[in-house]
């Protein structure tokens, strides 16, 4: 190794050291430098001109006298003049760490000014074209025999590129340490927080704020800051696009604001001076964008100094910033994820609610019950605190609580009849459509009712109306809420839902309570013509009408006056008296012929008033104008005359009670039918007529109800229909008497149907069925069947009344719920599978990874440790020992290379399959050698491991790494079927089957064998038939990967009982053949001894013969030089080791000292281009 | 060829952190022919300042080291003593690491799995101006994994 291969920095330290000895002799100088400079040969110099350090040497006062050419080049070509004073300071100059160094305190400066000498001291120079260099400093004084300084000598080495690796290495680790806490951070403010002191650390900021943006108002809230106080972050808690700050400008533009002198920028007046007192002149804010470019974020960072960031600066911090986009990003879409869960989950459980209260409301047949059940659903539903139900009374057009929830008395009575118009359900009544009080406080539309709302504790509430299959208004339904609240979509959806329900309810009650107290009605008045038509005793009848009038019509008090005058005082006699003790009237002696009472007398018709007192026939006869004073008290009035059937007026009936408005229509009918009945005592041949017509009043009702209606005689047998039942079945009355309903029932249900009907009959209960019916249009639809028994006076059953509702639609709806419920179940089941198998897969393959690592290590420590046994071993076998000791030694030799094979198995497990797969080739025998060992290790202690491999080398497509892992686990599962028999053996059987299939690598084991759903689902991943914990469920699933990725295939056989055995099909490989491609010739002229032999190394595996030796260019195919050619030698392509502005224009240039990548780079360039293969 | 010639006089300075891989090396090293024992370093911190002081002609680092990493302590070497030629000695083989070692100016890199007797032959080849690999790096550093 001689002298000319040392160093360059080396021979520049060695000739300084000479220069500056020489300098030192007293003889070799005079007073000055030039001087000095003159004493020296021109050597010297020379070898000043060849040092590759920058060399300045200036006279006492620092002015420059001399510069050499490496000075020159850190100069930029462009070096100060000779001659000039202060030379260094033409360049801008930093510290290391980027601040800005004042002038003149540079090394050399202070070298001149205060006589300190700098050694090494390292300094960032930029020059005049904007490039930065890094230069460690030598400086010192040159002192003369006197002891005189007489001038400095300065030597600037350049460590620019040393720096900038550092630099780079540097801010690959921030980056890296960054985006490891960002992994340990929870929340977006702590991923903010966390972004902006990095940034803040990067820019050398003084202060800094992080901020989320809010899309929802389209605002940055402030979510982390660093350096102000607690009244600038409330000031600038929430920033809009209207504000005055840097980060309002960057919201407004969607891009990055920088104000580089806050304080003299006449667009941001308000921010300079919010910020003076802070001293801050330098900001700059930068959005974070997602990947689809909306804002979702900003850092705006503070200097206290003028700053204006680099490129650099800019680049990096804009890789700080993408790890925060992406995670806000992640974590957006985690929220929907978790919201739209959350909203399915709310759909599903308001469906079952549903679908429950619809299975619960079908068999309730009690109206208030039925919408209880209604109410409880709803106010559970919409979170209500009460709620009720109210039917629509058309005459008064008002409103009455017919089911309530969570009401006390006063509320009640307070609304027991609400008219249109009046409060929240009055308001929807004379609308016609819901209306909802979001907040009764606020809403000017309830304003005088917002005390009586709060008295009762509720703020918000909801008035849905309640329709009629024909779309007649028929009633509300209202829920009441404690706090204002809005409602949403959903919620109204559900409040309908819930309206139609209590409407349906209210039709079909509405319609059967019609239905029966019609039939209870008829009932009393057939009972009380058995009565009458047993009793003789007239009075006795007289008195049974008028109690039974009296309870029907629901009077007070009644009266039989018989139609006689007395002849003394022409007044009516008294003749029976209900409800009221016979004395009440004595006193009063009978009613006279007054124009009231005439009527009735005169048999003109029943006299009907709700207020008595306000008809204008009453009070006109003296003398008591009305009546008598202590009369019972009456207002509401019904008289009605009883008339025998030749027309004979044969008395009244006369009933009162003491409040107003109490006898309806209906009363007055029913008490016009008991005078009918009374005047079967007077002419027993009208009682039956009488009869017959109310019986037929009623068909007449009946014949009008939706519903299809029909009566049925003791014994079951079906005697009347109403008009609906021939309009929908299209029967006609002869086919369906008596057992005729048969035909319309469906054949399925005709046994069960009438085995119920027939059991009814025989207990008297009220019969309910459901069952289709077939239509006139031969379709089929489902009713819901009732029937009630009427009974005589002596409870036995006469007849039945029946309806049949028909429940298609609501047993359509109910299907169409429990289909919807069903989908949705299964859609949040099958979304629930998926992310458990998500989770499952990261567990198993950080499982996996951790064992890779462990095995990594596990065969690195084992590699490292045999290392040194097996030199004490060969030092042991050098020594002149005993037989036996020579026996021991082979017996560790062999124990160390089983260990040695073990530790590179091990290191093959841990090679990351992915990178291993490709086309790499692998020697099956050789492999078998290495490989063997580890794969003996993963059989439990008494399991055999035996193998057979082909007598000939043979190469197999696929990495050896994948092999051994593929082997690996299968051997492994085999020896886990075996674990628990104990003993047993497994066989790896190479063989080569012929030319074209390949090799087929099997192992096969004697253990239990596989069921048939084990071996059809082994190879999917996560599969295992063994515990959890045991297995990672991935083994076989890695080696199907493993051998798909190498062209080949897998068979198994395997039946319990008869073991197991898995086929790996490996296609063929040729075997590495020497490259026997015609040697070219590559003549290298590279003075630097490491170089050439790497670039000998690079030839040599692309087939080049190498020569050294510049007369050998002309017979080479390739010239790799670090002197440039002359052009006559330009035929051959040439890569040039040096910089490209001195090439030739077809030489590849690399640089002096090129990089791996640049030379291999170089080379690929030359040896595939077409142009310089044509010339070889 | 006559290796204890070609190697008389030849220094190696070791770097690794496990004592007991040192003392083995020193003893393979010092028994194979003329190498001299420059001393062992337990990391890459000292390395280029006992190389200035000492000059050693062969120096061998373990890669996996406490401290400076061996590449920019290698880098630093080839500045301030070109004369001194690293070798890279590791159970780590992978093309990243073989690369960055010779871009950062290493002369050799050996796999510990390839054994004590390879890193012998890589030493006497460095010496004699080549740049040299064991087997398993030399796979890797052309075109392996």
């Amino acid at each position: 190794m001689g002298a000319t291969e040392s160093g360059p920095d080396q021979s520049a330290h060695k000739s300084l050291i000479a220069l500056r000895d020489m300098l030192a002799a007293p003889r070799a100088y005079a007073s000055s430098i030039p001087q000095a400079c003159e004493a020296l040969t021109p050597a010297w110099w020379s070898m000043f001109d060849s040092l590759p350090a920058a060399v300045f040497i200036t006279d006492e006062l620092g002015s420059l006298q001399y510069c050499n050419p490496s000075a020159k080049s850190i100069a930029g070509g462009v070096p100060p003049e000779i001659g000039t004073p202060h030379w260094c300071e033409s360049w801008k100059h930093f510290f290391p760490d980027g601040r800005p160094m004042p002038h003149g305190e540079c090394p050399m400066s202070l070298a001149v000014k205060q006589g300190r000498a700098a050694s090494g001291e390292e300094i960032v120079l930029e020059r005049s074209d904007g490039k930065r260099m890094w230069l460690r400093v030598h400086s010192s004084a040159l002192v003369e025999e006197s002891r005189e300084v007489c001038g400095y000598f300065n030597m600037l080495l350049d460590i620019t590129d040393k720096r900038r690796a550092e630099n780079a290495l540097a801010e690959q680790r921030r980056l890296y340490q960054l985006s490891m806490r960002l992994n340990q951070t929870e929340t977006l403010e702590s991923v903010m927080g966390e972004v902006m002191s990095a940034a803040a650390e990067l820019l050398r900021a003084d202060r800094c704020t992080a901020q989320l943006v809010d899309t929802a108002s389209d605002s940055l809230r402030l979510v982390a800051s660093n350096g102000f106080d607690r009244d600038f972050q409330d000031r600038f808690a929430i920033v809009t696009g209207d504000g005055f700050t840097t980060c309002a400008a960057a919201l407004r533009v969607n891009g990055q604001i920088i104000v580089q002198d806050v304080a003299n920028d006449p667009k941001y007046c308000e921010l300079a001076s919010a910020l003076r007192p802070m001293g801050i002149l330098s900001v700059m804010s930068t959005p974070v964008r997602s990947s689809k470019g909306s804002l979702l974020g900003m850092f705006t960072l503070y200097w206290a100094n003028l700053h204006t960031p680099t490129e650099e600066e800019l680049r990096l911090l804009d890789l700080y910033v993408q790890p925060a986009a992406r995670l806000i990003e992640r974590h957006a879409a985690e929220n929907a994820i978790r919201l739209s869960e959350s909203r399915l989950e709310a759909e599903v459980a308001d469906l079952e609610s549903l679908r429950q209260l619809a299975i619960r409301v079908a068999t309730i047949s009690d109206r208030t019950a039925a919408l209880n059940e209604v109410l409880d659903t709803g106010i559970a539903l919409v979170g209500a605190a009460k709620g009720n139900v109210q039917m629509y009374d058309a005459p008064s057009d008002t409103l009455r609580i017919v089911a309530h929830r969570g009401f006390d008395e006063e509320f009640l009575d307070y609304f027991k009849r609400v008219p249109a118009g009046y409060s929240c359900c009055g308001k929807a009544l004379a609308e016609g459509q819901r209306v909802v009080i979001e907040d009764v406080v606020s809403d000017d539309r309830f304003s005088d009712l917002a005390e009586v709302y709060i008295k009762h504790g509720f703020r918000a509430v909801q008035s849905t109306p309640l329709y009629t299959t024909e779309g007649r208004l028929m009633g509300m339904f209202s829920t009441h809420f404690a706090e204002p609240r809005m409602f949403s979509e959903r919620e109204l959806r559900l409040l309908d839902q819930i309206a139609q329900k209590a409407g349906r309810i209210i039709e079909r009650t509405t319609a059967e309570d019609a239905l029966r107290e019609h039939a209870q009605n008829l009932e009393t008045l057939n009972r009380i013509g058995a009565t009458l038509s047993a009793e003789l005793d007239t009075e006795k009848v007289i008195q049974a009408v008028t109690d039974a009038g009296r309870q029907l019509s629901g009077a007070q008090f009644g009266a039989f006056f018989l139609n006689r005058v007395n002849e003394q005082d022409e007044a009516y006699m008294l003749y029976t008296l209900s409800g009221a003790p016979c004395e009440a009237f004595e006193q009063f002696g009978a009613p006279r012929k007054t124009p009231l009472f005439a009527r009735t007398f005169d048999g003109e018709g029943v006299v009907r008033s709700d207020d008595i007192t306000q008809d204008p026939r009453f009070g006109k006869t003296a003398p008591h104008h009305g009546m008598p004073q202590g009369h019972l008290p009456v207002r509401s009035y019904l008289a009605v005359p009883v008339i025998s059937r030749s027309g004979e007026v044969l008395g009244g009936l006369f009933f009162g009670h003491p409040e107003v408005g109490v006898f309806t229509e209906q009363a007055e009918r029913l008490v016009t039918g008991i005078a009918a009945q009374a005047a079967i005592a007077i002419d027993n041949a009208s009682l039956f007529a009488e009869a017959r017509e109310s019986e037929a009043r009623f068909r007449a009702m009946a014949e009008n109800i939706p519903q299809l209606a029909w009566m049925a005689q003791v014994d079951g047998s079906l005697y009347w229909y109403n008009r609906r039942w021939y309009e929908y079945t299209g029967t006609t009355a002869e086919s369906q008497d008596g057992w005729g309903w048969q035909s319309v029932h469906h054949p399925d249900f005709i046994e069960p149907v009438t085995n119920k009907w027939i059991a009814a009959l025989k207990s008297g209960e009220p019969w309910e069925d459901t069952f289709p019916l077939r239509g006139a249009d031969g379709q089929y639809r489902w009713f819901l069947s009732r029937a009630f028994p009427i009974r005589d006076e002596r409870g036995n059953v006469v007849r039945w009344f029946g309806t049949n509702t028909d429940i298609t639609a609501q047993r359509e709806v109910e299907e169409e719920l429990r289909r919807h419920r069903d989908k949705l179940q299964e859609l949040v089941e099958e979304r629930t599978n998926e992310i458990l198998e998500a989770q499952q897969r990261i567990r198993m393959s950080e499982r996996m990874a951790s064992l890779g690592t462990l095995s990594a290590g596990l065969g690195h420590d084992m590699g490292n440790l045999l290392l040194p046994v097996r030199v004490h071993i060969e030092t042991l076998e050098s020594m002149d020992l005993p037989a036996y000791a020579r026996e021991e030694l082979i017996g560790i030799r062999s124990s160390i290379e089983y260990l040695r094979k073990l530790a590179g198995g091990l290191r093959q497990l841990a090679i990351d399959p992915v990178r291993a797969a490709g086309t790499e080739s692998t020697e099956i025998r050789s492999w078998w050698a290495e490989a063997s060992t580890v794969l003996k290790n993963a059989l439990p202690r008494g399991i055999r491991l035996e193998h057979s491999l082909p007598e000939t080398d043979r190469w197999v497509s696929m990495p050896k790494a994948a092999l051994t892992q593929a082997v690996f686990n299968l051997v492994q599962n085999a020896g886990d079927a075996l674990r628990q028999r104990g003993t047993g053996t497994v066989s790896v059987t190479i063989s080569v089957v012929d030319k074209d299939s390949g090799v087929h690598v099997c192992v096969s084991d004697d253990g239990p064998g596989m069921t048939e759903e084990v071996r059809s689902r082994c190879m999917e991943p996560f599969f295992t038939s063994k515990t959890r914990g045991v297995s990672t469920g991935l083994g076989l699933a890695l080696v199907y990967g493993l051998v798909q990725d190498a062209g080949g295939t897998i068979d198994l056989h395997s039946t319990p009982g008869n073991g197991t055995e898995f086929t790996l099909k490996l296609q063929d490989a040729q075997p590495p053949v020497p490259n026997d491609t015609p040697k070219r010739l590559a003549v290298l002229d590279v003075s630097e001894p490491r170089l050439r032999s790497i670039l000998t190394a690079e030839l040599r595996s692309l087939s080049y013969d190498t020569a050294f030796g510049r007369e050998l260019v002309r017979s080479a195919d390739l010239v790799v030089t670090d002197r440039p050619l002359s052009s006559c030698e330009s035929s051959i392509p040439v890569i040039l080791l040096s910089e490209p502005d001195v090439t030739r224009s077809s030489a590849i240039a690399i640089g002096k000292k090129p990089k791996l990548n640049a030379i291999r780079e170089a080379l690929r360039t030359v040896t595939g281009d077409k142009r310089w293969r044509a010339s070889t | 060829m006559n290796a204890s010639q070609d190697t008389a006089g030849v220094s190696v300075l070791c770097v690794d952190d496990n004592p007991a891989v040192a003392r083995a090396l020193e003893t393979k090293v010092t028994r194979s022919g003329g190498f001299i024992w420059a001393g062992t370093l337990a990391s890459a911190d000292e390395v280029v300042d006992a190389c200035c002081r000492t000059c050693p002609n062969l120096v061998i680092l373990d890669v996996d080291m406490p401290g400076i990493s061996p590449f920019e302590a290698i880098l630093e070497l080839t500045e301030r003593c070109p004369d001194t030629r690293a070798i890279m000695f590791s159970g780590h083989v992978r093309r990243d690491l073989v690369e960055q070692s010779i871009d950062a100016g290493a002369w050799g890199y050996v796999s510990k799995n390839d054994g004590e007797d390879e890193l012998i032959r890589v030493l006497r080849r460095v010496h004699g101006g080549e740049i040299a690999f064991s087997p398993e790096a030399e796979v890797v550093y052309h075109g392996g994994l």
